[in-house]
């Protein structure tokens, strides 16, 4: 089933009406089998209400008082990626609880993998691994060595139920973990339930953990249903209502669902106050959460999840030990926060400068020493290395398992750094003179020209390969060479007519690069609001990219400016996906 | 293969192809060394001929007693060193011939197995009563420690340097367990790569070329770090390994050197201290006028390191190392052994007895480089 850019309503909670039932007897088995039933119910009553008459005439109405330029962005009702999962479990119940869990992959969206939460779908077996992660969760949380801290209240007798502790608990959970409040009587049938499954079990916790299972794979933990409302503000338009617009912050910002105090601060209608929704975000920027919403951006933006599946062949990259993979993301996070909120400095300069930080394996491939653990490190200047593109997570990731492609990195860097669109090769493309080339052909330039003559090859390398080339004094695992096969290398090339002869060079010329900014701006805002930047919000981004310059090209102030921007919190009607991809494509050129 | 690899149980550089001996000159007097010019086929020159810093480190990843096996020409095991077999009275054996239980009595745990416990930790040098099988023939690896050609000395596997000192391999040469292919040669040099407190570090420092340099200083260090496997399973160079400066203090010893042709010649001879541990037990041993032939490649270290081996201490890490099985196995009778070592022995009289504590013995060694790093102060090294 796929989710497709649902306008979707709140979620009831179908369970009973639908057949599904709560629990009908108080084993642990049946009551798994309900939670997951109420899953998939709950799911297919969205996307019945997406398609229900009563919302068909709600989005006309929308449309009806919406001027077509408006801005905004559609609400959503997106899936929670793993680490939001993760993030959400963990700032309520500690860090100590161990999820090792990796949800079904994202679909990346007109570039971001963010936008794919709102074009996701749920199979049978996502739905097991929510249920097996829920155990393991709750079972952890119910542990011996966890329940001292993390319940309110003991049982007066731990072999059978106690309905105000088992309430008072489950309260607290829920004020967390769900993403709209629900109504008293839900919490109150919840304690109900672990009730019976404590006298069932005679074990107060194991029937907690029976509720907190089922809670956990809710779709009220998994889904964010955004709700809109009638924006008193601005008059005959629509915005987030207050649950969804803490929703959509803490997710941009933090990636974890809001907090209990940003929930109530959102109840009380603080959102909506300009001056107080400017404190939020403000102290949600301060906030060390932030980082974690900074890494889950860049790691997003950078395409940094293809690392967990990369693969070199061990014959030819022996240097690419395992871990590597995860040691070079690990590197260009830690970088980027570092540069970027800890240092604060200009987003241009993270492709020039040296300062990084480095772990033993990656000090290996990278030919210098460092001690045990991440530690801080700055790039001397015989490494050449400068910039995060001569890292290894963007040189290995956009590399073959046996060679190194100066076409793929081109790409990755105009499709992921500079958000232009480089159209994939035609099929009929010979690519011999690259996979079975002249062995005269010592370097990839050489190769590379061999297989431009085809005419129908050239005008896509002529846009990749300038800048790939100029990577090619790193083979396929990211290690430099001085040479390749005894050939000189000439990483000379041309980005935006500027002209390069070294890495330290090419480093420069993107720095100078406006599309190097415009696109970071393009894809905080589609990361924000969860989907493509619509033509109604360009000139959105246009201010947004001034605002940017205006900082010093600082990132916190542009999230600041997102968060703010009325743009992030109104909503405008759905527009057929086709359209979308077709404005997308368009503008990436 | 240079012949002293495949007289070892396990091969594992696979990045050095070894294909001769070597032999050079140290002062006057010819030595033979096992390592063979690396630097010819080492890996793509990722390091220059003049290291950075002037320094380049290797961690040892083997360690092990050089043993001449001779070879026919299909490389099969011909035994000629041991004319009269291997030895074969090990400790089962023994056991058996002491204690043969031919007249039904009912012998106590005191009169058998403490027995030999005690015959094993508190050996003698009086008579065996056991024949002993000596390693003979001619050939051995190893160094000429004293700069002599004695009539006990032998001649490197290619005939063409006399005077090896090695009478350790006399001892040993024709026991199983110190040959190619047994179970304790195999658990040692796995525990010298797994076990941290093995981990021994060989700092060059004042390198002007890795080809040629009349002065170098040469010092050991024991690392605190583990060695770094490849994806192929090999050493990995280029790792980073802290020097222990608390624990390891007993491990750090100078020597001055240089380079001939690529290969480390130490010319101040000096007394080392090796850490070894197998199983659970550490112990060390002492090695006096320790001289180095190693072969630098840029990537991987490959020679002999020779000297008088303590025999105290040898034989006690010795003892303290392999299980009762792979002694038993590998025909180690340690009682046996130490009356041999102590009849053997041919430097460092005891002042007051006369006799020699020490024997002549090398071993053979590879390693891998790595950046060592000196930590700036002891609480640095405690993290």
């Amino acid at each position: 089933m796929q989710l497709t850019n649902l306008s979707s309503g709140h979620l009831q909670m179908p369970m009973q009406s639908l057949g599904c039932g709560f629990i009908k007897r108080t084993t642990g088995l049946s009551f798994l089998r309900g939670a997951l039933c109420a899953l998939s119910v709950i799911v297919v009553g969205a996307i019945f209400q997406g398609a229900s008459a009563a919302d068909a005439a709600k989005t006309t109405a929308i449309q009806a008082v919406a001027p077509p330029n408006d801005i905004g962005a559609t609400k959503r009702l997106r899936l929670l990626t793993t680490q939001q999962y993760v993030n959400t479990i963990q700032y309520f119940f500690g860090s100590d609880i161990k999820i090792e869990v990796k949800f079904a992959p994202l679909m990346r969206t007109n570039g971001m993998l963010m936008a794919g939460t709102s074009v996701a779908g749920i199979s049978d077996a996502q739905i097991e691994t929510y249920q097996k992660i829920s155990n393991l969760v709750a079972a952890q949380v119910v542990d011996a060595d966890h329940r001292g801290t993390l319940f309110p209240c003991k049982p007066q007798n731990a072999k059978a139920a106690d309905l105000a502790c088992a309430r008072k608990f489950l309260a607290r959970v829920i004020d967390y973990m769900y993403f709209v409040p629900p109504p008293t009587k839900h919490i109150d049938n919840m304690a109900v339930q672990a009730g019976m499954a404590a006298d069932s079990l005679h074990d107060f916790y194991g029937g907690i953990q029976v509720v907190l299972e089922s809670l956990l794979l809710s779709p009220n933990v998994l889904l964010v249903v955004e709700a809109d409302e009638p924006d008193p503000l601005h008059p005959g338009k629509m915005r987030l209502d207050a649950y969804s617009q803490a929703s959509r912050l803490s997710l941009f910002l933090w990636d974890a669902a809001p907090d209990p105090a940003l929930r109530a601060l959102a109840k009380r209608g603080d959102l909506f106050d300009p001056k107080k929704r400017a404190r939020i975000v403000d102290s949600m920027i301060a906030s060390a959460r932030l980082e974690s919403g900074v890494r889950a951006f860049f790691d997003d933006m950078f395409g940094l999840e293809g690392l967990e599946t990369l693969s070199k062949d061990a014959a030819v990259y022996p240097y690419f030990i395992s871990g590597l993979a995860s040691e070079a993301r690990e590197q260009t996070l830690r970088t980027v926060v570092d540069h970027l909120l800890t240092k604060n400095r200009d987003y241009r300069d993270l492709f020039t400068s040296r300062e990084t930080f480095i772990s033993p394996g990656l000090a290996s491939l990278y030919g210098v020493q460092a001690l045990p653990g991440w530690r801080a490190f700055t790039f001397p200047l015989d490494a050449h290395r400068a910039g995060i593109l001569t890292q290894a997570s963007f040189l290995a990731m956009n590399s073959h398992a046996t060679r190194s492609s100066p076409t793929l990195r081109g790409k990755a860097l105009r499709e992921l750094i500079f958000c232009q669109k480089v159209p994939p090769p035609p099929p009929n493309v010979d690519f011999s003179a690259v996979e079975n080339p002249d062995p005269k052909l010592k370097t990839a330039r050489q190769r590379l020209t061999a297989h431009s003559q085809n005419p129908a090859c050239a005008g896509c390398h002529r846009i990749t390969d300038p800048i790939g080339l100029a990577l090619e004094n790193f083979d396929g695992a990211g290690r430099y060479r001085p040479n390749e096969k005894g050939a000189d290398i000439d990483v000379s090339g041309i980005v935006d007519g500027k002209k390069f002869s070294d890495i330290e060079g090419m480093g420069e010329a993107l720095q100078s690069s406006p599309a190097l900014p415009a696109c970071l701006v393009r894809r905080a805002y589609s990361y924000a609001t969860a989907g493509s930047v619509p033509a109604s919000s360009e000139p959105v981004v246009g201010e947004l990219n001034k605002k940017f310059a205006t900082d010093g090209y600082r990132l916190s102030p542009l999230l600041r400016a997102i968060a703010l921007h009325d743009s992030f919190s109104m909503v405008v009607p759905p527009k057929p996906v086709a359209d979308e991809k077709d404005r997308s494509v368009a503008s990436a050129h | 293969m240079n012949a002293l690899k495949t007289a070892l149980p396990k091969a594992s550089l696979g990045c050095v192809a070894l294909t001769s001996l070597f032999v050079a000159l140290v002062g006057n007097s010819l030595v033979a060394i096992s390592a063979e010019p690396a630097a010819a086929t080492d890996s793509p020159p990722a390091v220059p001929v003049v290291p950075p810093g002037k320094t380049i480190s290797y961690a040892l990843t083997e360690r092990i007693e050089a043993i001449y096996q001779a070879k026919d020409k299909d490389g099969k095991d011909t035994k000629e060193e041991c004319p009269l077999g291997l030895y074969e009275n090990g400790p089962r054996e023994q056991f058996a011939a002491t204690f043969p239980q031919t007249d039904g009595k009912q012998l106590k745990f005191t009169e058998t197995a403490l027995q030999r416990e005690a015959d094993v930790w508190w050996p003698d040098t009086q008579p065996d009563k056991f024949p002993f099988r000596e390693a003979g023939g001619k050939f051995s690896y190893g160094l000429n420690l004293d700069g002599k050609v004695k009539p006990s000395d032998f001649t490197s596997p290619d005939g063409k340097v006399k005077g090896v000192d090695n009478q350790f391999y006399r001892a040993v040469g024709c026991i199983p367990s110190y040959r190619e292919g047994s179970s304790q040669r195999l658990f040692y040099e796995e525990y010298i790569e797994l076990k941290q407190f093995n981990r021994t570090i060989i700092e060059i420092t004042g390198v002007d070329s890795l080809v040629n340099d009349d002065d170098v200083t040469v010092t050991t260090y024991r690392g605190l770090d583990p060695l770094a496997k490849d994806a192929m399973g090999h050493f990995q160079p280029g790792t980073t390994q802290r020097a222990d400066m608390v624990w390891g203090k007993a491990f750090i010893s100078k020597s001055a050197g240089k380079i001939v042709n690529g290969v480390l010649i130490t010319t101040k001879a000096n007394d080392f201290v090796w850490p070894n541990e197998n199983h659970t037990d550490a112990a060390v041993e002492q090695m006096h006028d320790t001289q180095f032939q190693l072969h630098l490649g840029q990537d991987y270290v490959e020679g002999v390191i020779a000297g008088y081996l303590d025999i105290e201490s040898g034989y006690r890490a010795m003892i303290k190392r392999y299980g009762s099985h792979q002694i038993s196995y590998g025909r180690l009778a340690a009682p046996s052994l130490y009356k041999v070592l102590r009849r053997l022995a041919d430097a460092y009289p005891d002042p007051q007895t006369g006799h020699n504590t020490a024997i002549s013995s090398a071993l053979a060694v590879s390693g891998v480089r790595v950046y060592l790093v000196h930590p700036e102060n002891t609480a640095a090294n405690r993290k």
